[in-house]
């Protein structure tokens, strides 16, 4: 997967929250951003995975743009905010029924990812039981139970204890080595500095390479 | 790693994430719907007991639908809100409302990233409106068979004597309305044909109607002259004594010899189904896909208010750019004399406007940005 970003820029209510991106992503790789709260660093992600549309410039994908030849990437896995499942559903049911849209992943997938993230695939909670840390490890568990092509995670380390985060830096590399392409964006710059490839600075919608 | 396809189209399966999801989303909603809906069955069930009123499932799907006649302003006219007919369609806006914009902000995009293409999620929202529209009346059709089992069944004598709609028995509130239109409203029809309160049939067909029962089939001349009048068998003892109530089931019977004053004895049974039946259906599924695409746009309280707001107007004007006439049985061009009001008219307006809704809102989503 190659994903090309040519002049991307977005304006929200008179305001430019990015500004002429231009970069280049490959498989295989992990692609940090750092930036303060506000930067910029969400909404360039939001617009690769498909979500908004850019004001100026181009989101390729493959050769396709997004927005125009395709809504979002194909093959695309996200945590991009504190996610929200169904309350009266256990975790493993919530996967499931979010799986079946596309039809494409066996339930054995979806057992060892959340078997990855260090969740009991047989716990018959309801995730309205779960603590902030389990509901964010499950999140991880849906980001990446399809195999996916282009991985995009936003802040994906808030709220997991030490264990939590050893295992998401496993996921992490196993992705990279998979050749899945991987968005990350943390506040913490050693993890980012130990995680990724190539680190992107973010301030005021500005993407500079560091 | 071997894949597993859980399912078929995208679609098909988002439209069953959707049931899944969606019902989950709306259970306890569901619980209100059907203490609503038992409350408003029960109350039709006991006004359709007094021995002049219908009973059976047409007659108490009538007193829901009723809805109220033109509304002239008036010194001496008197406006009552049809509070069953509101309700009812109330409630399912109720139901419909959040569910859609729920599932596009609180999930975070998961589901339509999954979805493929933008306009195969708001796809998935549409069936899933249509399906909980025909899911809220089959439900309310159970609810109805259900009341006119008992009440054919139980001989609730004591009733009888009691019933009352709304304050005042039918048949009197019924002869006032007409005695009000009839003097803000002189010559539009033959005096007989506006008798709302007589067991009569109507003299007058108008012409639209006479067209359409050329077109539906017509109703047999002789069927409707020969049969009995005397449709409510009980006498007030015998339903002292707990005798079986009078009517039908169905209450076709009771409905031949009128109903609230509606003679529609020249429609056929077909047509009994179109207007009491899917034109109600129609107009709802139209107002609820509305909701949804204004949830989406605006919020969904939003567009809860705006949707009611409309319906409501439907009360005040009897014009078919108000879809809420054409689910109110006494706005009905057979009974009200306006063919405006008609069910060919009711089709061509709700399919033209779910058309417009839907394709306006295949492009609006496009667009929009999901946060």
């Amino acid at each position: 997967m190659k994903i090309t970003i040519t002049h991307g820029s977005k304006e929200i209510h008179g305001a430019r929250v990015l500004k002429d991106v231009n970069m280049t992503l490959e498989s295989g790789a992990v692609y940090g951003f750092l930036g303060k709260n506000g930067s910029g660093k969400t909404m360039l992600m939001r617009a690769v995975c498909g979500l908004i549309g850019l004001t100026e410039g181009n989101i390729d994908v493959d050769g396709i743009t997004i927005g125009k030849g395709q809504d979002f990437p194909s093959k695309l896995g996200m945590l991009l905010e504190t996610p929200v499942f169904l309350p009266d559903r256990t975790g493993y049911g919530n996967l499931r029924l979010l799986a079946a849209i596309r039809g494409e992943t066996a339930p054995e997938e979806i057992m060892a990812a959340l078997e990855q993230t260090g969740l009991d695939p047989k716990d018959r909670r309801k995730v309205r039981k779960y603590s902030l840390g389990m509901r964010q490890r499950l999140g991880i568990a849906c980001a990446i139970m399809e195999s996916p092509g282009l991985l995009v995670l936003d802040e994906p380390f808030n709220g997991l204890d030490e264990d939590g985060c050893r295992l998401l830096r496993g996921i992490i590399g196993r992705q990279r080595e998979a050749g899945c392409l991987i968005l990350l964006a943390c506040h913490d710059r050693e993890e980012l500095e130990t995680l990724s490839d190539w680190i992107y600075r973010v301030e005021d919608g500005v993407f500079s390479q560091a | 790693m071997m894949k597993k396809h859980l399912s078929g189209s995208r679609l098909r399966t988002l439209i069953w994430y959707d049931l899944n999801y969606g019902y989950q989303s709306t259970r306890l909603k569901w619980l209100g719907v059907v203490l609503v809906q038992a409350y408003f069955v029960i109350l039709a069930c006991q006004c359709c007991f007094a021995p002049e009123t219908p009973g059976g499932m047409l007659g108490h799907l009538s007193f829901l639908f009723r809805g109220m006649p033109e509304y002239f302003v008036s010194e001496t006219g008197k406006f009552e809100l049809p509070v069953p007919w509101l309700m009812l369609n109330a409630c399912l806006l109720f139901l419909t409302a959040s569910y859609p914009a729920e599932d596009l902000t609180r999930s975070g995009g998961q589901a339509i990233v999954r979805a493929g293409r933008r306009r195969n999620w708001l796809l998935g929202k549409a069936a899933w409106v249509a399906c909980t529209v025909a899911a809220y009346y089959l439900l309310l059709a159970a609810a109805l068979a259900l009341g006119a089992l008992v009440t054919e069944s139980a001989g609730m004598g004591d009733l009888a004597t009691e019933s009352t709609i709304i304050g005042s028995p039918v048949p009197e509130r019924v002869a006032a309305e007409s005695s009000a239109k009839k003097s803000a409203m002189p010559g539009d029809l033959p005096a007989e044909s506006m008798a709302m309160g007589s067991p009569e049939p109507k003299s007058a067909v108008p012409e639209d109607l006479a067209a359409e029962s050329a077109v539906l089939g017509n109703p047999s001349p002789e069927r409707v002259a020969t049969e009995s009048p005397a449709r409510k068998s009980a006498a007030p003892e015998d339903l002292a004594a707990g005798a079986p109530a009078r009517g039908d089931f169905l209450g076709l019977r009771d409905f031949r010899d009128g109903l609230y004053g509606i003679s529609p004895e020249t429609l056929t049974g077909w047509e009994i189904f179109l207007r009491w039946w899917v034109q109600p259906v129609l107009v709802s599924l139209t107002l609820c896909l509305t909701e949804m695409m204004l949830s989406l746009a605006l919020e969904p309280a939003m567009a809860l208010f705006l949707t009611l707001g409309y319906l409501t107007a439907s009360v005040f004007w009897a014009s078919p750019g108000f879809l809420g006439n054409f689910s109110m049985l006494l706005r009905q061009d057979f009974l009200s004399g306006n063919p405006a009001i008609c069910f060919r008219n009711c089709l061509m307006l709700c399919g033209l406007w779910n058309a417009v809704v839907l394709l306006f809102g295949m492009r609006w989503i496009r667009r929009k940005d999901i946060f």
